[in-house]
């Protein structure tokens, strides 16, 4: 009935999960509570679960992707401070069973479900707004990608007390990763939630990538869209040519160990190479699905703060397009010791060297736009001053990798570590950050902080820089990777190094967490009631903050790049053109979010071979797609008169600054 | 496509279009989906870890009648296709129907002849060779149910409220859906089925190419 699921497992002598589970379930049922008390349920199911506002479902993104992002901090604090204590006669806290959980959680978690739930809650607020767009181009399927997301958010959450996660690493190599070596439910947590999450990330990238090429506002031509535009398309061709390696690849893992299949086995002619191969030829193109986003929010800070237009929009742009497909022939760098020889890694590595050029030429393009510019330092100018720093410094250590010889000597050591986290860390996450702070104004009405910003800043960068500069020297003194235990003595002040720089860094994640709940109960005095608080240059500013749901009354002719500068430039921002027509706006869904539930209910019943829950799963999806696609009121027209109304009540706001 | 189709999606061509431009682009993805089960395939197509060789597997009769009910349901859903565009819901009803009976011959056949496998102790974990091809040859299959699936939904959906612009757009993503999934099966009768009855391995055994199994 229960398939493999009984009380045992769930580990109840273990206090640290037990603990941490606690204050999860703590968190749940105080947030339950609190909404029950407002009595906001229904405000909370129709107004934001089921909706298909591009907007909301950006900011849910978000707000998921900073809590997961806490719980993947917190795997950092542990694992940090166990490689603290256990060094010579200490053996710290964890042991290596659970040690192991967490790294691979850790790296599952800030990979799967904060860097790109952010970066793609990021692009849902503000591309449709920079393309002139009322909505994304599916808006249904929006929400269903969201929640096909949040069934993998809840799965791998749920591993931390019902069961355990992978102790595979957060790549899952087999043979380790195979029924004899890792008999419990850990790789099938990690299959089944990234096989959810992964489909919906998927219909996001078909679904952005029909938005941007259909749906720009007339006059948008491709060469004069903005970058951070042209980041999220470059992005969503990785993912609609990258992630159906990664279904195929889990899939085939997972027909191994539930149907007793050979893919990657030792036995019966498997080839575990071909699990690293396929693995890496999506996960390579899933690093710049990571970063070329990220990219994207810097050239828009940097052009709006330094008042001018980014410097070589051009090569930016074919930069970014040569970035793409590159992507996809590096793959093998990940495993040059793999053994196929001299001819074969010295291709992947010079493929390697080669990509970073594309990038070089990013960094002068931002480096110039600065040059002569009146630079603003708020504190998304500070993020990406720090990230350009960063990324360069994690970019040449990855020229250093890219050299087989001396990949040879750093693979899997704390080298390759410190080199990832430069670039994602450095990169992504700065990003991120950024991007959160210089959009939080259109969608809440008010700034943030900037003191507090600016602290928070501070401690990330000088936090970053403590934890990783000692990994890159343990790396060259020989400490691997994924060990819970050193017994090296000239380690030590190293290791306590990187725990001080995690302590600095904690601090900086808190002033974030402050500088929001600030910030909201100052919120009078950093009001946005132009809709342009930053002094902007693309479309997203010349809307109200929050724009309405269809965002654009009046669909905007675009004749220049930077369209809203030159609006504002030419004073056209002050008379709106254009006749009020009505508008059609798709009415909120509960469909998607059952879709999600059940995608949810399919995936443990997998993990815990409960067939009859997986079936039902499958047959509520499809019962939830005939019931969806034989409603016909699906949209309603907003009428003239509202349009009016709201244009009278937002316009003359987001007319008062009116040009530069 | 003729005035009155034309008169049926006013209004609605952009939205119809749209969703066949991204269906397009969901089938792009779906390429990439089969290119890597084609890689594997290609990868574990000679580890037969001494159990049985494609010449042993491939039953090229039972497959030549999949290929012709698989490539004469094409045409019948193209039929069905241009039933819709003229707005007739009896022919569209109609051409579905013949589709969806060959398409579940199809998989009938595809079905009889994975448990004729399985039976003879060659199933997909004899060995690795036998994986990839239950696994290329089953997504194949399992697509063409996704397919019969929805020609059901969306004739319940005809049958029920007539032909509405949204059951037009429908058709003409299913009948993408359908093609695509016929240009793969071209591929894998090429690679998995004729490749598979010439491979060298098959020579050893001392077979006829193209030749009956068990012959």
């Amino acid at each position: 009935m229960l398939g493999k699921l009984g009380l045992s497992a769930i580990p109840f002598h273990d206090p640290i999960i037990m603990g941490a589970f606690g204050f999860m379930i703590a968190c749940v049922v105080a947030l339950a509570a609190l909404v029950t008390y407002q009595r906001k349920w229904r405000w909370l199911w129709s107004e934001w679960l089921t909706s298909v506002d591009h907007k909301r479902i950006g900011v849910m993104y978000v707000i998921v992707a900073i809590v997961m992002g806490l719980r993947g901090f917190a795997d950092v604090v542990m694992m940090r401070s166990q490689l603290a204590l256990a060094n010579g006669a200490g053996h710290g806290y964890l042991p290596p069973e659970h040690y192991d959980q967490i790294f691979s959680a850790h790296g599952v978690i800030m990979i799967f479900f904060m860097a790109m739930p952010f970066l793609i809650g990021l692009i849902n607020i503000a591309v449709p707004l920079q393309i002139g767009a009322r909505d994304v181009a599916f808006p249904f399927l929006n929400s269903v990608s969201f929640w096909l997301f949040m069934a993998g958010v809840v799965l791998v959450n749920l591993s931390l007390a019902v069961g355990e996660f992978a102790r595979t690493g957060w790549a899952a190599y087999p043979p380790l990763s195979e029924l004899p070596y890792s008999p419990g439910v850990g790789v099938d947590y990690y299959i089944w939630s990234l096989e959810i999450a992964g489909a919906g990330t998927l219909l996001t990238g078909i679904n952005f990538l029909v938005t941007i090429l259909a749906l720009r506002a007339p006059g948008m031509t491709l060469m004069r869209m903005p970058v951070f535009t042209w980041t999220a398309l470059c992005t969503m061709i990785l993912v609609i040519a990258a992630f159906p390696i990664l279904t195929v690849v889990l899939g085939l893992l997972a027909l191994d160990r539930y149907l007793g299949m050979h893919f990657f086995t030792n036995a019966a002619g498997g080839n575990m190479m071909l699990y690293v191969n396929l693995f890496w030829a999506w996960g390579h193109p899933e690093v710049y699905i990571l970063v070329l986003p990220a990219f994207g929010i810097f050239s828009e800070i940097v052009a709006t703060f330094s008042g001018k237009r980014l410097f070589g929009y051009t090569s930016m742009i074919l930069a970014t397009v040569v970035i793409t497909v590159l992507s996809f022939v590096v793959w093998l760098h990940h495993f040059f010791t793999m053994g196929a020889g001299g001819d074969v890694n010295a291709v992947f590595g010079i493929t390697t060297m080669i990509i970073a050029v594309p990038t070089g030429v990013k960094i002068f393009n931002w480096l110039f736009t600065i040059f002569r510019g009146r630079l603003r330092f708020t504190t998304p100018v500070l993020w990406t001053l720090g990230f350009i720093v960063t990324f360069v410094f994690g970019g040449m250590s990855g020229v250093m990798l890219a050299n087989p010889p001396a990949d040879f000597v750093l693979h899997n050591s704390q080298f390759l570590i410190a080199h990832f986290h430069n670039t994602i860390i450095g990169g992504s996450i700065f990003g991120a950050i950024a991007g959160f702070t210089y959009w939080f104004p259109k969608i809440a009405g008010f700034r943030l902080n900037e003191r507090l910003g600016k602290s928070a800043f501070v401690c990330w960068f000088v936090g970053f820089y403590l934890t990783f500069v000692p990994l890159y020297i343990l790396g060259f003194l020989g400490m691997t990777r994924r060990v819970n235990y050193t017994d090296n003595p000239a380690w030590r002040p190293l290791l306590l190094l990187a725990a001080a720089g995690v302590a600095v860094t904690a601090v900086g994640v808190l002033l974030l967490l402050v500088q929001v709940v600030v910030s909201v109960l100052q919120r009078n005095e950093a009001r946005d009631r132009t809709g342009d608080p930053w002094d902007g240059r693309t479309l997203e500013w010349s809307v109200p903050s929050p724009p309405p749901a269809w965002n654009f009354s009046r669909i905007p002719v675009v004749t220049e790049r930077d369209a809203f500068w030159e609006a504002k430039r030419e004073g056209s921002v002050r008379a709106p053109s254009g006749k009020l027509e009505p508008i059609l706006v798709p009415r909120n869904t509960g469909a998607g979010v059952f879709i999600g539930a059940f995608g949810l209910a399919m995936g443990f019943g997998m993990i815990w071979h409960i067939w009859w829950l997986a079936i039902m799963g499958v047959l509520g999806v499809i019962v939830a797609l005939i019931v969806r696609t034989s409603t016909d009121d699906t949209e309603y027209h907003v009428p003239v008169d509202t349009l009016k109304r709201e244009e009278a009540r937002l316009l003359p706001a987001a007319r008062v600054r009116g040009s530069p | 496509m003729n005035r009155e189709a034309g008169a049926l999606m006013a209004g609605h061509a952009d939205a119809a279009s749209l969703r066949v431009f991204g269906f397009w682009v969901y089938v792009m993805s779906d390429c990439v989906l089969f290119a890597s089960l084609f890689v594997a395939y290609a990868v574990l197509h000679s580890a037969y870890a001494g159990g049985p060789t494609p010449r042993e597997v491939v039953a090229l009769p039972g497959v030549l009648a999949e290929t012709l009910l698989l490539l004469s349901s094409s045409f019948t859903c193209g039929l069905a296709t241009l039933a819709v565009h003229r707005g007739s819901r009896t022919g569209l009803l109609a051409w579905l129907a013949v589709t969806f009976l060959l398409g579940a011959a199809f998989v009938g056949l595809e079905g009889s002849e994975f448990g004729r496998l399985v039976r003879e102790g060659s199933g997909p974990g004899r060995s690795a060779y036998l994986s990839s091809f239950f696994a290329l040859v089953g997504t194949h299959g399992l697509h063409v149910t996704c397919g019969l699936l929805w020609m059901l939904i969306l004739g319940a959906q005809v049958a029920v409220k007539g032909v509405k612009p949204a059951a037009v757009g429908r058709m003409r993503t299913l009948s993408l859906f359908w093609h695509f999934l016929d240009i793969v099966w071209v591929c894998v009768f090429s690679f998995v089925y004729l490749a598979g009855s010439l491979s060298p391995g098959a020579m050893q055994m001392g077979g006829v190419p193209g030749g009956m199994p068990h012959g």
